[in-house]
């Protein structure tokens, strides 16, 4: 994780960079935020990594000598086809479209996003 | 613009340095503007100048990144070669870092030959001869001559003129009330689009003599083709006189 | 299923990689297609639909310069024209460009990294549709009474405001455009997960091929920008329909607010709309040079460093608002050609010394290489804004915009779609068609698209339905519509070249072109769950290594290294899907798993 580490970590310092200077030469509030919430993001990642980094230490495929075998074993789980995707991306359609045409689409649309939900959990529970 | 233009109008005089090497740069090709139509203001002879350089240097460079790319092809073809593996590097160094810092360099050069024009292009003079309100609308022009109540607006047919006095300091100030719009005469080689709340001035220095096409350039809906005027500029005396004419 | 890993002989006679024939997948029908998670599944169905949008926006650029061809030419009229040339850039970024790029994406990134499928692979699909209905969210405008949007790709308030564009078609695309926003956020999420979680062992960082590290950094700024984007167009929702004032000037709004956070999101997303295709190329040049990728780290920095400076360049959309702080983002943009500069020294580099054959991916990845060093060359002219001020909004930034992400993207398109459709299909594209479809396209693009700079220069504004007779770039717009029958008349020999394959099969192996990347080592299509078997990874191209693994001093291992020592991976490695189990050997391109590979056993047919 240690290259990975470094690339969030470059963004965090780039964009504080990058917002610093822009809030003295332009002082744009609307810049400054976009950059430094932008920092937050190599910040977030960062964090994320460099912990699991000193958890685990370096992963097979961070290790430049590793052989294919070094990963035998599930290393997850990939359903080949789920029904549910399609009701729920259905359900936040009918919930964006809501706005227009009246709040009442809301309904069937946030049936159709927890139901799709609750079956890909159940789906993921089960390894069905 | 206001203090934000302050702040980048450095030092003139590696302006006129640099505007030097420009200039000797861009006549060494020709001592014509490329591209551009004719200019009609010092702003415009300014940009095409800055354009010159920019072109040469990317024609230069063009023609050589393209020629070496078909140099490499042709040298390369496998069918002079036959089959078989090519070169197997895969770096070199100091090459790298030569091509890293050559264009840096040609970068820097035309970033500090901008960073010392822009001041002169989006001028705002404190003092200028003559003030015009510009107030874009959908889909036509209102010119407001301040100093002496004069107003021209736009009638939905001909293009609406308006009249500037040349050669003179000529500052616009530019507003709308509905969209947003632009103000671009290409002969000034420049344009400033009108923010709705928030208006904005630039000035112009007119140094030519005739009739020149403007356009709104930011798109506004319907009509936007059609959102045009002309530019007359006169010499100052027959503009007093024009000014007068059309008072009161 | 057991565990198996069964090392070659020390003679290494067996290690002939597995032959493949195309594999006949037993057709469940659409409802196959409809539910499925498989990430090659996905990307085909992104690939197809992005397609279609492609031939729509087509359609409507035709339409643009039907109307521009002759001055006072009305086809559709100045409202109609409107909402073409609106829904021809809508169409062109948000739905063609970058959902191919995430077609390609999900295809071959868990291929290129040897990943059995993407990290979600639900999620995957969810931002498929989220992304299909986004689409045709954002077309149904054209059904409506009042028509599509019709405020321009950008949509500067107060124009896009309700006041300035009542309509419905107004709503449907800013509520498409957050449903195809949050399909890319999601897509970015599942790639950069699959890259940093599921890389095979021994694929570290700096051993990925450029496409994945291009797609990783893509993902970045995606993850960066879209965000903003998709919040700026529930501000925008907001104004429209519930009366708030982010953005309207009388009641305290700010316009201006508007376009930054637009640029915030719009200038990266050029380059999330480039770097994809840039990356697709990088893996074009080496295998038909026969050479390794020149300057791979340089590479890859450039790509950091174009990713990082892209998200501050935006305001340089902005210089002629006259609020911006100028010289900022004057030198941010001038730095970006650097590491374009990079980039395409290292592509040179790529080629230099090869032994070059002239296939089509690689006449079309050259064709990627001038549309882009226009287009670049033009963008450092548009970065000075003492030559902004006089350039922007006119068809100089057409033009220029055109050659960076039209012609680059449709030449890496093609190449792409010519290079992996082997791979995808497991058939061949006809080469002499392909050399047709290549010339015409390179004529009829630029042919179009460069008297378009003169044209600007001449004066023409962009976006104008209609323009004076005695206009001076009358004779510029003729020649540009005349280009773009031509690259109409392109599409003619690909669409045979398709039809072609469909009637009479290639077959084209599972590598074709000798690649380099491990999507090569699988069967051509690749099997559910990729590979049941994958090389030693030793470098950036373990399937150029597999090839020359006994060849001394050609590969990038010697004939002592622990490369002989290859291993079956398990297949607990993944489970498989059920059909595959029924069926054992029928979708694999190796022998079963547990048995001794020997040449006998690869020579037997599978069936």
């Amino acid at each position: 994780m240690r290259v990975e580490a470094i690339l969030w970590t470059t963004a965090l310092v780039f964009y504080l960079i990058a917002g610093g200077a822009y809030w003295i030469l332009a002082g744009d509030p609307v810049g400054v935020t976009a950059l430094l919430v932008a920092s937050l993001f190599g910040a977030v990642g960062g964090a994320n990594a460099w912990l699991w980094r000193r958890r685990i230490g370096d992963r097979s495929e961070d290790i430049a000598d590793a052989t294919i075998a070094a990963n035998a074993g599930q290393i997850g789980y990939f359903p080949a086809s789920s029904a549910w995707p399609l009701p729920i991306s259905a359900g936040i359609a009918l919930v964006a479209l809501g706005v227009l045409f009246g709040l009442w689409t809301a309904v069937p649309g946030l049936a159709l996003l927890s139901l799709g939900a609750a079956r890909v959990l159940d789906e993921s529970m089960h390894k069905r | 613009m206001r203090d934000e233009l302050q702040r980048v109008t450095l030092d003139r005089r590696p302006v006129q340095l640099l505007a030097a090497v420009a200039a000797v740069i861009a006549l060494g090709g020709c001592a014509e503007q490329l591209g551009l139509p004719r200019a009609a203001s010092d702003q415009g002879e300014t940009v095409g100048q800055v354009f010159n350089l920019y072109l040469i240097v990317a024609y230069v460079i063009g023609a050589i990144v393209m020629g070496l790319i078909i140099f490499v092809m042709v040298r390369g073809r496998a069918s002079r070669h036959g089959d078989g593996p090519g070169s197997q590097r895969h770096h070199n160094t100091p090459l790298e870092i030569t091509y890293t810092v050559i264009p840096l360099l040609i970068v820097g050069a035309l970033t500090v030959v901008t960073l010392f024009t822009i001041g002169d292009v989006a001028s705002d003079a404190p003092d200028p001869d003559l003030a015009i309100e510009v107030q874009g609308y959908q889909w036509g022009w209102q010119f407001t001559y301040p100093d002496s109540g004069v107003v021209i607006t736009g009638d939905g047919g001909t293009p609406t003129e308006l009249v500037l006095p040349a050669p003179a300091t000529v500052r616009f100030t530019v507003r709308s009330n509905d969209v947003i719009h632009s103000f671009w005469v290409p002969a000034f080689r420049f344009k400033r689009d009108l923010i709705p709340g928030t208006p904005t001035s630039f000035s112009v220095d007119t140094n030519e003599i005739g009739t020149f096409d403007g356009h709104c350039a930011e798109f506004c809906g319907l009509q936007h083709a059609e959102m045009t005027f002309t530019v007359r500029t006169v010499s100052p005396s027959d503009f007093q006189t024009w000014l007068q004419d059309h008072e009161g | 299923m057991t565990s198996t890993t069964s090392e070659a002989s020390p003679s290494g006679e067996e290690l002939e990689p597995p032959t493949t024939e195309i594999i006949r997948r037993p057709n469940l029908g659409l409802v196959d297609w409809l539910t499925t998670t498989d990430h090659k599944r996905i990307g085909i169905l992104y690939a197809l639909t992005s397609l279609v949008m492609a031939l729509v926006g087509a359609s409507l650029a035709g339409i643009i310069r039907g109307e521009l061809a002759l001055p006072g030419q009305q086809i559709v009229g100045s409202s109609t024209y409107n909402q073409v040339f609106t829904m021809h850039g809508t169409v062109m970024v948000y739905l063609f460009a970058v959902p191919f790029a995430f077609a390609v994406g999900n295809y071959l990134v868990p291929l290129m990294v040897g990943a059995p499928d993407m990290a979600f692979p639900r999620i995957n699909m969810v931002s498929y549709w989220l992304y299909l209905l986004g689409a045709l969210i954002v077309l149904s405008g054209f059904l409506t009474s009042s028509g599509a949007a019709s405020f321009g790709w950008f949509a500067y308030p107060p124009l896009s405001g309700q006041a300035g564009s009542p309509g419905l078609g107004g709503d449907l695309w800013v509520v498409g455009l957050m449903l195809t926003g949050t399909s890319g956020i999601l897509t970015a999420l599942n790639i950069v997960t699959t890259i940093i979680m599921l890389r095979a062992p021994g694929m570290t960082m700096f051993r990925m091929p450029i496409l994945v590290w291009d797609m990783l950094l893509t993902s970045f700024m995606v993850l960066i920008v879209f965000p903003v984007f998709t919040s700026a167009l529930l501000m925008l929702l907001l104004d429209r329909r519930y009366g708030t004032n982010f953005f309207a000037p009388e009641s305290g709004g700010q316009p201006i607010l508007w376009q930054h956070l637009f640029w915030f999101f719009g200038h990266p997303e050029v380059y999330i709309v480039a770097l994809p295709y840039f990356g697709m190329v990088t893996e074009i040049f080496p295998v038909f040079s026969r050479k390794p990728m020149f300057g791979y780290k340089g590479m890859v920095l450039s790509t950091m460093a174009i990713a990082a400076l892209s998200t501050s360049v935006w305001a340089h959309h902005m210089f002629a608002t006259g609020d911006v702080y100028l010289a900022y983002f004057a030198v941010t943009s001038a730095l970006i050609a650097v590491p374009t500069g990079i980039k395409f020294f290292d592509w040179i580099g790529s080629m230099w010394g090869g032994r070059i054959t002239f296939t089509t991916p690689m006449l079309f990845a050259i064709g990627f290489l001038f549309t882009f060093l226009l287009g670049g060359l033009t963008g450092v002219i548009l970065s000075s804004p003492t030559l902004d001020f006089s350039l922007t909004d006119t068809y100089f930034v057409v033009a220029h915009f055109h050659y960076v992400m039209g012609g680059t993207v449709v030449f890496a398109v093609f190449a792409a779609l010519y290079f992996w459709w082997p791979k995808v299909t497991g058939r061949m594209l006809d080469a002499r068609l392909g050399r047709w479809h290549f010339w015409l396209l390179l004529v009829g693009f630029n042919v179009t698209f460069l008297v378009q700079h003169r044209a600007g220069l001449e004066g023409m504004p962009r976006r104008v339905a209609d323009y004076p007779a005695y206009a001076p770039y009358a004779t510029e717009n003729l020649i540009s519509s005349l280009g773009a029958a031509i690259i109409a008349l392109s599409l003619v020999p690909f669409v045979w070249a398709l039809i072609r394959q469909w009637r009479r099969p290639e077959p084209s192996g599972p590598d074709p072109w000798d690649g380099y990347t491990l999507e090569w080592l699988t069967s051509s299509p690749p099997p559910e769950h990729n590979f049941d078997w994958l090389p030693t990874i030793r470098s950036e191209r373990p399937a150029y290594d597999w090839r020359h693994r006994d060849t001394d001093g050609v590969g990038a291992l010697g004939p002592d290294d622990p490369w002989r020592r290859r291993t079956l991976h398990d297949t607990k490695w993944f489970p498989l899907h059920p059909w595959v189990e029924e069926h054992p050997g029928s979708a694999r391109t190796g022998p079963p798993p547990g048995t001794p590979v020997t040449r006998e056993a690869e020579e037997s047919p599978d069936a």
